[in-house]
């Protein structure tokens, strides 16, 4: 222990001594420990970090999984069969994503807030009454749920709102409690406040408003879903009892589902339960999320390899400097273990140190990182912290790095031949240990060239996906939403105002053409139903083939964009109800009218929804198109009327001048006709694929910033190893340069010797990305794990930052004075 | 063949000059082996620096035959003492991680000559000075004296006018030493001119003419 404290007093001491060495190799580990914790942080968010709820691990998320092993959502009576029949769970809760209209606050205190009349689209759940119960949250003010509040529908109507909804839009005024809020123009009394951070059973959803489902009505008024089995719109999360485990659980809740696919196999055949960790809708997002940051996790370690390595150099330097000093305490009797840790707790205090600042950085770059929020209007919350866990995590990697790239130096350095370390004179492991250098620059290049290989592939991918033809023209149309429905209108009053609108969108100078649809491709969203084409056998329940759905306006294919293949367009006809057409896409015709001209073949055919439904007519093939995400496979794809639907309008229009001048213009007209709708999301389409590209945007801007981190550190590197190779010639070049050679010859000397490390380390680094590459395949969206132009231009900036880190020792190198360099006689 | 005519060479000191080398003038024939003396300080070292056109930082004239060295660019300077000067240094200055027969072939490879004539010439050297069987060792395998033996090979092995020696038998023995003055006697017999800086009168002894250095002044 005392040995230990006078060790690290030495080492410190040391560390002063040379601040130089000191700050580049700090900085390095900094550098490089700041970027793995600030990704360990998004790692542990998903994999390790319990949701903010007395006790976390007791709860879990229960998933319907079908055939192909999907996991799903569940129907409302699904949800209460499973919640009443099971022995496993002590609750379990329900919710649905919602958004909801806000207005008014009729306080009799009178407070800060906003009277009514501006209302404000707000995202929210509607929960089963047992929600908090479940989750075992005390409101800030105020209470939760009474058991009556969810029992009977649309007599209580009552909410809870978030801790930042109501500091933002209440002031924060206790008063709230038991007054009034309008939703969706209809009263509903706020009976609590949830506490500060609480987010409910999601991770990355912060809700503003919770309401019970008995309230499901008023909060969406055209849709009637809660007493269909066969609608499948809820997530469920359970509360296992104590000493339950979760294979017991699962077992047991798939009792329940077995018996409900006997009851009702329409809906139920082949009805699996999966349970998994709550927190983010479904397990899909969870390990989509987990395999990005599992890539990124192992991409940042070797921009943390790159930064060892030049503490490793930077140790052997200082152990060449310091041999003679270490030969003679070998010679008056040290021991070699003895001399071993003294060095290792120079390093292993660098590295902590390192560690340390790294963490400073992480808080940094995790404000980066929550910067990249995509652009939706939906409220994302990246909660990134620098918890135990992930300090943890950082000190291993420190004290690990220290004591990993200190051992070898260290080892190098106590195993001098004593004589010539005496004497001064080069010895055999003096160049043994320039060796050591040398090959530690070429791993540094090659694994920095890997990491600039995948950042550049990204960003081709990035560039290709730009390119990529989404199905509909982006191109001079813009899109905005509203939903009359959340605004109090009827079906009646509501169509009329629709046309009126869309009438004088029509008429205005500029617009081509203008339609209506509740599905904005590539949004984020998920519309989908089982298809059961007439006359073909067709399995059911779970199991049913599906489609995504959208239903569309008049004229909606001529303003996104979309081609008609074969057949026509929804008529006026359609939208009333009148016939039963749907237009389809090419790969739904593919699928279920496979052979030689699929989409002749499926004009004409009928198809339900369920099993005894009434069927649909396909009356048109339009082009395929990206519906989910702008990299996905092709999907099968319905169109349907739209009709009367209020809810979820989202207004398309088709512009013959540039789309942005004219979209003050739609806006004044809406409002002319209905001052008070919330118009949100007014956008150019062009703009709207910002959304669908932004993962890919987000991967290539992570990778770029990885990669120049690791050129930054590589480029460190082979300057430190440059100038410090060229300090220990300073003799040499003298001897050359008095023997004829010219500052030309001694520059080019230096910069052929950096230009060969980074040429092994180059052809090292392509030959391991072509290999290691494809482990990127899925974040590059057509682009060939082995792109030319990413390969070569990567290599260009590589080499030319080599040469740049060469060219000033080099230069130094060339201005040495012979005379003095040979004066050391 | 080199005159020199009052050079001066001082050292910036504060605001003051401090000198190392005062009016000296000097003329050195073709064929000459001339020997540098003086105590420690004296200037030695610096003035044959000058001769061989390393230090730059002087006043005065200096003619190297016809032509005026004090007037030309640093470039063309490096020309004629790559065509006509030779060195050899107190501590040999062998290049390390490079072989006998390697260090012999630097000063050729600085002068452009082509490989194949470089084996040739390389080999006529190896010969001439007995030490075939060495070219193949690294200098620390050579002792003191061998060392010197190639550090005066590697000196006229790109056929030099003259011969620069700071001190060449400094760190050896007196019998090491002698050889190598034999072998400069038998160079300067050759028509080689050489220049030595020495402190031994035995090694002076063996030239034909001595230039007294003191506190930067000549002496006679
Ligand atoms: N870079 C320099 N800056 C200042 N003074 C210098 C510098 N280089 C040499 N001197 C001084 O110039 C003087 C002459 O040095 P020089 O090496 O020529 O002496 P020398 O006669 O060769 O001595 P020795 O016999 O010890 O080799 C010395 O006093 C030395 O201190
Ligand atoms: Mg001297």
């Amino acid at each position: 222990m005392e040995t230990l404290l006078q060790d690290l007093r030495f080492a410190f001491r040391r560390l002063i001594k040379s601040p130089g060495f000191a700050v580049v190799a700090i900085l390095s580990l900094a550098l490089g420990i700041g970027a793995n914790t600030a990704i360990f942080s998004l790692v542990n968010m998903i994999l390790f970090r319990p949701l903010p709820v007395p006790e976390a691990e007791r709860l879990v998320a229960i998933n319907a999984s079908g055939k192909d092993g999907e996991m799903s959502a569940h129907s409302y009576l699904n949800y209460v069969d499973f919640r009443d029949r099971n022995e496993v769970m002590s609750g379990i809760l329900a919710y649905r994503f919602s958004t909801m209209s806000l207005s008014g606050f009729s306080n009799s205190s009178g407070s800060s807030s906003s009277s009514g009349g501006n209302s404000e689209k707000v995202w929210g759940y509607q929960v089963s009454g047992n929600y908090f119960d479940v989750i075992g949250m005390k409101p800030a003010v105020g209470r939760t749920f009474s058991p009556e509040e969810d029992k009977t529908r649309l007599t209580h109507p009552v909410a809870v709102i978030s801790y930042s909804l109501w500091q933002k839009r209440f002031g924060g005024n206790p008063g709230i409690v038991n007054n009034d809020i309008l939703i969706n123009g209809k009263k509903f009394k706020v009976i609590g406040v949830t506490p500060a951070g609480f987010k409910g059973t999601e991770v990355i959803y912060a809700p503003d408003v919770y309401v019970p489902f008995a309230m499901q009505r008023w909060i969406e008024p055209e849709f009637d879903w809660m007493d269909e089995r066969g609608n499948q719109n809820l997530f469920i999360v359970g509360r296992m009892k104590p000493g339950v485990s979760s294979a017991q659980a699962e077992a047991s809740l798939n009792l329940v589902a077995a018996q409900l696919a006997g009851e009702f196999p329409n809906e139920n055949e082949g009805l699996k339960i999966a349970l998994t960790p709550p927190g983010f809708v479904l397990p899909q997002i969870r390990n989509g999320m987990l395999g990005v940051s599992a890539a990124l996790m192992g991409l940042v370690a070797l921009v943390l390899l790159i930064a060892c390595t030049n503490l490793a150099n930077l140790l052997l330097a200082r152990a060449t400097e310091r041999s003679k000093e270490i030969a003679i305490r070998l010679s008056i009797g040290a021991s070699r273990m003895r001399i071993v840790r003294q060095l290792l707790t120079e390093s292993v205090l660098l590295a902590v140190v390192g560690g340390l600042a790294g963490i400073l950085l992480a808080g940094w770059i995790i404000d980066l990182l929550i910067g990249l929020k995509p652009p939706a209007d939906i409220p994302i919350t990246l909660e990134l912290h620098v918890d135990w866990r992930v300090l943890v995590f950082s000190m291993i990697v420190s004290i690990i790095t220290g004591v990993l790239f200190g051992l070898v130096p260290a080892m190098q350095a106590t195993k001098p031949d004593l004589v010539s370390a005496l004497k001064d004179v080069v010895s055999q492991s003096g160049v043994r240990r320039s060796w050591l250098r040398s090959s530690l620059v070429v791993a540094q290049i090659a694994v920095s060239l890997l990491l600039l290989v995948a950042a550049g592939l990204t960003m081709r991918a990035l560039q290709q996906l730009k390119t990529m033809n989404p199905g509909f023209n982006p191109e001079n149309s813009l899109t905005m939403s509203f939903d009359l429905s959340l605004q109090g209108y009827q079906t009646e009053p509501g169509n009329q105002l629709r046309r009126q609108m869309l009438d004088r969108i029509h008429a205005l100078p500029g617009v081509q053409a203008a339609s209506l649809t509740d599905f904005m491709p590539l949004s984020m969203n998920y519309n989908g139903t089982s298809i059961y084409i007439e006359g073909q056998p067709t399995e059911r329940g779970v199991n049913a083939p599906n489609a995504m759905t959208a239903g569309v306006g008049l004229k909606y294919f001529e303003s996104i964009g979309t081609p008609i293949l074969a057949g026509r367009e929804l008529t006026q006809l359609d939208q009333d109800g009148k016939t039963r057409s749907v237009v389809v896409n090419e790969t739904f015709a593919k699928k279920f009218f496979p052979g030689a001209n699929p989409n002749e073949n499926a004009l004409g055919k009928r198809f339900r929804t369920q099993p005894e439904g009434r069927p649909w007519e396909i009356a048109g093939v339009a082009k395929d198109g990206k519906y989910w995400s702008i990299g996905e496979d092709q999907r099968a794809f319905a169109w349907f009327p739209l009709g009367s639907q209020l809810a979820f309008n989202s207004l398309i229009v088709r512009t013959t001048v540039k789309p942005e001048t004219v979209m003050s213009s739609i806006v004044s007209e809406i409002h002319n006709l209905e001052p008070n709708l919330p118009v949100t999301g007014v956008k150019t389409m062009s703009e709207h694929m910002n959304l669908s590209l932004f993962p890919a945007r987000a991967v290539a801007s992570l990778l770029a910033a990885f990669g120049l981190l690791a050129l930054a550190l590589a480029a460190i590197g082979i300057y430190g190893v440059m100038s410090y190779s060229v300090a220990q010639r300073t003799r040499e070049v003298g001897i050359r340069m008095a023997l004829g050679a010219q500052r030309s010859d001694v520059l080019r000397m230096v910069l052929r010797q950096g230009m060969k490390l980074a040429a092994i380390g180059m052809a090292t680094g392509l030959a391991a990305a072509f290999v290691l590459t494809r482990l990127l395949a899925n974040l590059l969206y057509g682009v060939s794990a082995t792109d030319a132009v990413a390969f070569v231009g990567v290599s260009l900036l590589l080499g030319l930052v080599v040469i740049v880190a060469c060219l000033i020792p080099a230069s130094r190198a060339a201005k040495v004075d012979p005379m003095i360099a040979l004066r050391y006689e | 063949m080199i005159r020199l005519e009052n050079i001066e060479k001082y050292y910036p000191q504060g605001l003051q000059k401090y000198y190392v080398l005062r009016r000296v003038s000097i003329e050195i024939k073709e064929g000459e082996f001339v020997s540098i003396m003086g105590p420690s300080g004296a200037g030695k070292s610096t003035l044959l620096h000058i001769i061989g056109m390393h230090d730059a930082g002087w006043d005065g004239e200096y003619y190297f035959g016809d032509v005026a060295i004090h007037k030309m660019k640093p470039k063309d300077r490096a020309e004629i003492r790559n065509r006509n000067i030779g060195f050899v240094f107190q501590s040999y200055h062998l290049l390390d991680h490079l072989t006998v027969y390697e260090n012999l072939e630097i000063p050729l490879s600085y002068r452009d000559v082509k490989k194949s004539e470089r084996e040739a010439i390389v080999g006529d050297v190896l010969d001439k000075f007995n030490i075939v069987g060495k070219k193949d060792l690294y200098p620390n395998q050579l002792s003191g004296g061998q060392q010197q033996l190639v550090g005066v090979a590697r000196a006229v092995i790109a056929n030099p006018k003259i011969i620069l020696a700071d001190e060449p038998t400094g760190n050896l023995h007196s019998s090491q030493g002698k050889e190598i003055m034999e072998l400069f006697k038998r160079l300067n017999d050759e028509g080689t001119t050489i220049v030595q800086v020495t402190h031994s009168d035995v090694n002076a002894a063996y030239g034909n003419r001595i230039i007294n250095l003191a506190d930067g002044w000549l002496k006679d």
